[in-house]
């Protein structure tokens, strides 16, 4: 089945294609009207209650008209495209790994039924990067956002508002100044910006958990980062009955910049026990554990407890293999994005060449590396991974996280931190700046 | 070829350890290396450090606004410490490149000391602001619910 992954699928290149378009706005900016790209966009949507609010948008932005309630539209519009494209990719990957397709979950509207002051001027702040174009941004207009930016990290409410835009933030003060429009990363900073734009037209109510109940196998972990901020994802199967679930937990916090590498794991205290039975490969049975649409739990350290052993290869291999009935949630409709592909595949029949991985199939996948995860290095001799399949500049792509040494024992990406926070050092670059924290800030 | 949403988002890292006691706070900003360097003999006292893009023009005084004792027509030991620490932190070639330093010739922390222009004597504020602005990221509260945005910062 997994020959056809690599297939060109119809409507593909045809969405990246309006997108790259789009995108090109950004560059220069819109001042000046970029009217020809933007008056295509409309007739895409034909029938749908986005159309007529593109037709208005599109005609004002061409006349040099900027509110930012049509910036507004634009993301949104970006998103469906962008979104339309994660679901024929997801629904691909599926059918490749034999999985039934989810039907997206209840969604959960925005409801931004009160402004937020904080919002406005974050909606504000990214019109005005629009209108100028990333590669002619000045950094007076880019520094201007940095009093909203503190207080956005104060409001626990906005933590993943106040997650990307500290590091789009910083990204951009980095590359200034923009030497060349090729020294712009258009699609990315395009996507950050969409993303961005979306997220401050309200804050989403939470959806509201269900809770789920029986044994938990953590099987493998990854640290997100920027200078600034920090995320651990531990992954693993949850089987309730006879139904075996893909589950994320997740813990994040801000950090100092000299806070880097392995110390990273030691801003999470509160993954340890979770982190020590991935380390142990030790079961945890869950009662009425919170549990999100999307399959993540929310961690209730009174709803588990430890359980058995077992062999983290073998789970891998039962209920995340080619064929196997794994179920796996989809992202809530407007976090759909091709970056947010992360289907879990355990594989065996595979060899490394060049820092790739050759199937049995015939299909070349490269190992992810932008991502953290394990190296060629990590796999040579290996029998047996389980990775997860992104997608990303057109080509699929696997990071793996969990395999096992020449001794047979398994081995996952990140043990190191893991070991390092089961046994905090005495004194850490994140202890002595904690300390250096309480004496300077409250004076 | 297609864009990607990622970038390479690996960072260079040492294998010699960051003394963060000695250095808390360090960066490659605007057009300044710069950091703060703690007192050697008060806790309370800290050093606001840096060296200028190209001229290697430095300067290093108190978080009071008042001039290092250790500046005697050369870098003291404090903007030496800065500089060292940057070298772990971002590695030489990278630090070199950001100071606009020719690294064939100028091969070693020791050389890059021996080139240092000339004092400015102007007190940079807003060093401090900023290693302040950095200590405050580690009292926010942290959060257990699923962050999606952080995907475009697998690194």
């Amino acid at each position: 089945m997994l020959e056809n992954l690599t297939i060109e699928l119809d409507g593909v290149k045809a969405i990246q294609t309006i997108l790259a378009d789009l995108d090109a706005c950004f560059l220069h900016g819109f001042v000046g009207g970029q009217h020809e790209i933007l008056a295509a966009l409309p007739s895409l949507f034909d029938g749908m209650p986005l159309c007529s609010r593109l037709q208005t948008s599109v005609q004002a932005l061409a006349q040099n008209t900027f509110i930012e309630g049509y910036f507004v539209t634009l993301a949104a519009a970006r998103s469906a495209l962008q979104g339309t494209l994660y679901d024929l990719l997801r629904h691909h990957a599926l059918t490749t790994l034999g999985r039934s397709a989810t039907t997206p979950t209840d969604h959960l509207p925005i409801s931004p039924n009160q402004t937020d002051p904080l919002l406005d001027s974050t909606r504000e702040w990214l019109m005005e990067l629009a209108i100028a174009g990333f590669a002619r941004l000045e950094r007076e207009a880019v520094t201007s956002f940095y009093s909203t930016l503190t207080q956005l990290r104060a409001n626990p409410a906005m933590i993943s508002h106040a997650a990307l835009l500290t590091g789009f933030f910083h990204e951009l003060i980095n590359a200034l100044p923009v030497k060349s429009t090729t020294h712009v990363p258009l699609l990315r900073w395009v996507d950050l910006w969409s993303r961005a734009m979306l997220d401050a037209v309200g804050l989403a109510k939470l959806p509201i958990p269900a809770t789920a109940s029986g044994a938990l196998y953590p099987l493998s972990v990854e640290l997100r980062q920027h200078s600034r901020f920090a995320s651990l994802v531990i992954y693993g199967v949850l089987k309730q009955g006879d139904v075996a679930q893909w589950v994320r937990q997740t813990w994040s916090s801000f950090k100092a910049t000299a806070i880097q590498g392995n110390e990273i794991w030691l801003l999470f205290p509160q993954a340890q026990p979770l982190l020590e039975h991935l380390l142990q490969a030790k079961a945890m049975n869950l009662r009425d554990m919170p549990i999100l649409p999307s399959g993540d739990l929310l961690w209730d350290a009174n709803a588990v407890e430890s359980g058995k052993k077992f062999k983290p290869l073998d789970i891998a291999l039962a209920y995340c293999g080619i064929g196997q009935a794994l179920v796996v949630s989809p992202m809530p409709p407007l976090e759909r994005h091709p970056i947010q592909l992360a289907e879990p595949i355990a594989l065996t029949d595979y060899a490394i060449q060049d820092g790739q991985l050759h199937l049995k199939e015939g299909v070349v996948l490269a190992l992810d590396a932008p991502r953290a995860g394990l190296t060629a290095e990590d796999l040579a001799g290996t029998t047996a991974l389980l990775g997860l399949l992104h997608y990303d500049a057109g080509e699929w792509s696997i990071q793996p996280l969990l395999t096992h040494n020449p001794a047979g024992k398994f081995e996952f990406a990140g043990r190191a931190g893991v070991e390092l926070l089961k046994k905090p050092p005495k004194t850490s670059t994140v202890s002595i700046l904690q300390e250096r924290a309480s004496r300077l800030l409250r004076k | 070829m297609l864009q990607s949403s990622l970038l390479d988002m690996r960072v260079y890292t040492s294998t010699e350890k960051r003394d963060v006691k000695k250095v808390p706070f360090l960066e490659l900003f605007e057009n300044r290396l710069q950091g703060i360097v703690s007192s050697g003999s008060d806790i309370e006292r800290v050093y606001v450090s840096y060296f200028e893009v190209g001229s290697l023009d430095y300067c290093c005084s108190t978080n009071n606004n008042r001039p290092c004792g250790g500046l005697r027509g050369a870098p003291c030991g404090h903007l030496e410490a800065l500089l060292s620490e940057a070298v772990i932190q971002f590695g030489f070639d990278a630090v070199g490149r950001f100071l606009r330093i020719d690294t064939t010739q100028v091969d070693s922390i020791h050389k890059i000391l021996a080139s240092a222009g000339n004092n400015t004597g102007l007190y940079a504020g807003e060093i401090f602001s900023r290693f302040l602005d950095d200590l405050e990221l580690l009292e926010l509260p942290s959060s257990d619910m699923p962050l999606t945005t952080m995907m475009w910062f697998n690194g």
